[in-house]
């Protein structure tokens, strides 16, 4: 399964072979590999599938895509906003 | 906004009435409309949040090839049940895998059967048991498409224990559009939704290639319900304009051009050769294979796995491979619910949450009580 939330970095393994870090999930906490996501760093949110890290949220696009969605879903008049 | 509370808000309930609203809205103009995802999950979640029941009944949208161990070729699972029963050697793959039906036995029949088979959450979970095993050899079995293939590649670039090998069964999905567009047309779909975290692997424009030949619209989605539909409003705004260029719904996680670490860890440690979608065909460049520099680690060059038996992909009556093309429905399975059922699969699509006849016996338990 994908799963659709991000976690959010906690703390990261400087000592394993492999770039690892804790994850919260809303509250469950996972150990993931975030070798394939350079830019990740402590209090950055990453996606993760079947352990690995592949994606690091982008605060800004998340922020900028709810503004657009908000506005296209809850005021009548703004019809089309893409 | 906290950035814990604007994630929160793509599982808003008025947020995903207001876009239910103005999908209607936009469809009325629109005439008959058909999209396909490719995607395990997207099904579930359509169903699991009855976002079918949101959209008005001129949108259809059909489950395509989205679900890993669906699509698994049965050849490599009768090979990974062959591997074991050989002594010494433990095949490691991922729980849905295990109950998977093949040609006689899954791998869980084979664990009772004296084979030797172990759960594992992951590759890397693969890695501890090698390590805390030295004297027994293991068969990773990867399944899976690109998201859960980079995770492979990786590992394997960073080096493995030496008595680890690995059956790659990853398929590669892009090419799969070739496939349904030889039993679909421009009548019978209009736009595909494509897998988030695929497409967060690969980048947008590997997708372009479905405008460029079959002028229809891509569109990436996540896999929140906010997420889906307004992919679904986006499709429709590009169905509107007459455009049928890929669009990224999924600004937050997928890059235009994708994971470039995880990208060239794959093309370092795969090649791609034509591959068996399970039931469906060989499709061109979809098969995820070792190059030869990882002989040694290839588990079906350093073993003999071939079966004593010829493998046969579907189980009579099963009409996976049809429902997968987005030809039928699980309804119109005669075995569906009867003789098919989640805690006894006798297909394949049956078995994983992301197998779209497990999504809808789930959703129909929920709506029938059965
Ligand atoms: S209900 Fe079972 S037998 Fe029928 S298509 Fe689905 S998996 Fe195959």
């Amino acid at each position: 399964m994908c799963l659709a939330i991000p976690g959010k970095i906690e703390e990261i393994d400087q000592q394993a072979i492999m770039r690892t870090a804790r994850v919260n999930f809303n509250g469950m906490v996972k150990e993931v590999c975030i070798e394939w996501v350079p830019e990740a760093d402590v209090g950055k949110y990453v996606i993760v599938h079947a352990g690995f890290a592949i994606s690091v949220l982008d605060e800004k696009e998340a922020l900028e895509s709810l503004d657009l969605i908000n506005e296209v879903a809850q005021s009548p008049n703004a019809y089309r906003k893409w | 906004m906290e950035i814990s509370e604007t994630l929160k808000q793509y599982e808003a309930k008025d947020l995903v009435n207001g876009l239910s609203e103005k999908i209607s809205a936009t469809a009325r103009e629109l005439g008959k409309i058909r999209l396909m995802h490719v995607c395990g999950t997207h099904e579930h979640e359509i169903i699991q949040y009855g976002l079918r029941q949101l959209l008005p009944d001129s949108i259809t949208i059909i489950p395509g090839p989205g679900c890993p161990v669906c699509i698994c070729p049965v050849e490599l699972i009768d090979q990974a049940v062959t591997l074991s029963y050989q002594p010494g050697v433990t095949v490691l793959s991922f729980g849905d895998m295990l109950r998977v039906p093949a040609t006689r036995e899954s791998l869980d029949d084979a664990r009772k059967n004296g084979g030797s088979v172990r759960m594992v959450y992951g590759p890397l979970d693969a890695i501890k048991i090698a390590q805390n095993n030295p004297e027994e050899k293991f068969v990773f079995f990867s399944i899976g498409f690109e998201t859960t293939a980079a995770g492979t590649a990786g590992m394997i670039k960073k080096g493995v224990p030496e008595n680890l090998f690995f059956l790659i069964a990853n398929r590669y999905i892009p090419p799969v559009f070739n496939l349904l567009m030889q039993v679909h047309n421009r009548t019978s779909i209009q736009g595909f939704l494509l897998p988030g975290h695929a497409v967060a692997i690969t980048g947008v424009h590997v997708y372009d290639f479905v405008e460029q030949t079959y002028d229809l619209p891509c569109v990436v989605a996540g896999f929140t319900p906010v997420d889906i539909l307004s992919a679904i409003w986006r499709m429709l705004l590009a169905i509107q304009d007459g455009s049928s260029k890929t669009i990224n719904a999924y600004s937050r996680v997928v890059q235009e051009h994708g994971n470039q670490t995880a990208l060239g860890l794959m093309d370092s440690v795969f090649d791609r050769v034509p591959g068996v979608w399970r039931g469906i065909d060989t499709v061109e460049g979809t098969a995820y294979v070792l190059k030869d520099e990882f002989a040694h680690l290839d588990a079906s060059r350093q073993f003999d796995c071939q079966p004593p038996y010829e493998s046969r992909a579907n189980p009579p009556g099963c009409q996976c491979h049809r429902i997968m093309l987005g030809e039928l429905l699980p309804t119109d399975c005669k075995l569906f619910r009867e003789k098919c059922r989640p805690d006894d699969p006798y297909g394949p699509c049956m078995v994983s949450m992301e197998g779209t006849c497990h999504s809808w016996f789930k959703g129909a338990a929920d709506i029938l009580g059965f």
